[in-house]
């Protein structure tokens, strides 16, 4: 294995290391275990039968621990080697800080993605003893295109951590990833109905904040809809690599800067 | 300041907000802005269930379109009830927008534009929100006649229908609406004409004395209550009764499709006779 290959891989495993050692995902499970399950048992004026509710609360949840464990993840990498001063002999080995920020992201991206392969089994088993369809090519999309979502957003929380404190951080991330999952789609229609200086505000927002809702197949998954275009999913992956990737590009340029 | 200062302030300020909490609706009773016998938290989380109620309801329209909400909704209806020039516009209006606006053209390829309708046992999955929001806000009549209606058409249980029914009409007692919904389906769902006409004499006498009688939904529900009315006198017979109620619909508006009908009937007993 090159040098390279092998620092970054070391840095990485960290991330996940990290991750699995705090138990977030177990309290996790417990949580969303307390919400779902009295749910399972509900019968609304004693008919059952409804599943597509509970699909959709545990889609929520998944969407929402996947969102805080993305974000929690890239943007503790960094303020807390910086308070407990481990950045100095980290960066006095033979690394660069490039290495050390690519390390870092892909090892939180790691630690966040095998969190949300944990949620959408537990989900797909779930769906599958409650409906008898297992693992639809409609769930392996709404995989597919989440994991784009945790590559953007753990770049975004990188990216934050190195320029803000960790609170502004995870306050501002958290903020933007709600706002555009929620109003991301409207965008345009909401800033045609607004006078000129808003207007021109929620366009440029429309153009530059990263569309997470491009990522958000639950509507399709939980109401039965056909699956996307492959061509579809390609261009939001794409759109997903271009955003990290510029995101990536800022965080290098403001660590390279960076002053100790 | 010291601990102790601090403490007997605190307490002099609640035994204040105390007292004046019974002074000011002693003194002001007769401009006191709330309604009497509801105390503020109950009239504060009254307005928010209602509110929670609503937001429930809508959910369970949101699925009843397959998960669509009306203002997302870009193509009204599939392509079989959708006008055909209509849908041309759409799309020239929607490419136009695509040409400038890729974000837009990837959103409404990930996400349903159109809309469709539940049918027959697939009604189930509207439950739980209807469920939720007739239990959360008894004063939702819309959330209780859309439950009731959801219950008795598309799933068939009317015999639940009656009973949520008759627990709205105990937590609404001068609610109209609801005594409309059960005449009507006492009517249709079970063929009881002596429960349904009970149901829809309540229905008028609690209209009568709804506190805006000139209202349009009030007037139109009379009407509608008067037709039935009408239709069950016309059942038994009872010609004095059937004209009775041609003569309180013509009143209130002599071309109404209901006063027509009423007239109709009244025709069809005359000739019969």
């Amino acid at each position: 294995m090159k040098p390279l290959a092998r620092q970054i891989l070391a840095l990485s495993r960290l991330a996940v290391l990290d991750l699995y050692r705090r138990k977030d995902i177990v309290v996790v499970f417990v949580l969303g275990g307390v919400i779902l399950t009295p749910l399972f048992f509900f019968t609304p004026f004693g008919m059952s039968g409804a599943s597509r509710y509970t699909n959709e609360l545990a889609l929520l949840l998944v969407w929402l621990f996947s969102a805080v464990i993305g974000l929690g993840v890239s943007a503790r990498l960094f303020p807390t080697e910086f308070e407990s001063r481990t950045i100095y002999p980290l960066l006095s080995k033979p690394v660069s800080r490039g290495t050390v920020l690519a390390g870092k992201y892909l090892g939180a991206l790691a630690a966040a993605l095998s969190a949300l392969a944990v949620f959408y089994a537990a989900y797909g088993v779930l769906a599958g003893v409650r409906q008898g369809v297992w693992f639809p090519l409609i769930l392996w999309q709404a995989f597919i295109l989440h994991t784009a979502f945790m590559i953007v957003v753990t770049a975004l929380g990188l990216l934050g951590s190195l320029a803000l404190t960790a609170s502004a951080n995870l306050t501002l991330c958290g903020l933007l990833t709600v706002g555009m999952l929620v109003f991301g789609q409207r965008l345009p229609s909401l800033a045609a109905a607004q006078p000129v200086p808003g207007k021109w505000v929620l366009y440029a927002l429309h153009w530059i904040a990263p569309h997470l809702e491009f990522f958000d197949l639950r509507q399709r998954l939980v109401h039965e809809w056909p699956p996307v275009g492959w061509g579809v999913c390609g261009a939001v992956w794409l759109y997903a690599l271009c955003y990290a990737a510029a995101c990536l590009a800022l965080a290098a340029l403001i660590f390279r800067r960076k002053k100790f | 300041m010291s601990h102790d200062s601090s403490k007997w302030l605190f307490l002099s300020f609640a035994a204040s907000a105390v007292l004046l909490g019974r002074i000011i609706p002693a003194a002001c009773e007769k401009n006191m802005p709330q309604v009497r016998g509801d105390d503020v938290l109950t009239q504060v989380l009254g307005e928010t269930r209602l509110a929670v109620s609503q937001m429930l309801l809508d959910k369970a329209d949101e699925y009843f379109h397959g998960g669509v909400r009306h203002t997302d909704c870009e193509h009204e209806g599939t392509a079989m009830d959708h006008d055909e020039h209509d849908q041309d516009q759409d799309e020239e209006e929607c490419a136009a927008h695509e040409r400038f606006d890729p974000w837009r053209m990837i959103n409404r390829r990930v996400h349903v534009q159109e809309h469709r309708h539940m049918h027959g046992a697939e009604a189930t999955e509207l439950l739980p929100w209807l469920w939720a929001a007739s239990h959360i806000s008894a004063e939702n009549l819309q959330a209780l006649e859309s439950t009731a209606y959801v219950l008795n058409r598309m799933l068939g249980n009317p015999g639940a229908a009656v009973e949520l029914l008759e627990q709205g009409i105990a937590k609404n007692p001068v609610s109209a609406e609801l005594e409309f919904s059960l005449g009507e389906l006492h009517l249709h769902a079970f063929n009881d004409v002596v429960k349904a006409e009970a149901a829809f004499r309540s229905a008028l006498e609690k209209n009568l004395l709804a506190r805006d009688a000139s209202d349009e939904d009030t007037r139109l529900l009379r009407l509608r209550t008067l037709f039935y009315l009408g239709y069950l006198s016309k059942l038994k017979g009872d010609t004095r009764g059937l004209r009775q109620c041609l003569r309180e619909a013509e009143e209130l508006s002599p071309q109404h499709v209901c006063t027509n009908d009423l007239r109709k009937l009244l025709e069809e007993g005359a000739s019969r006779r």
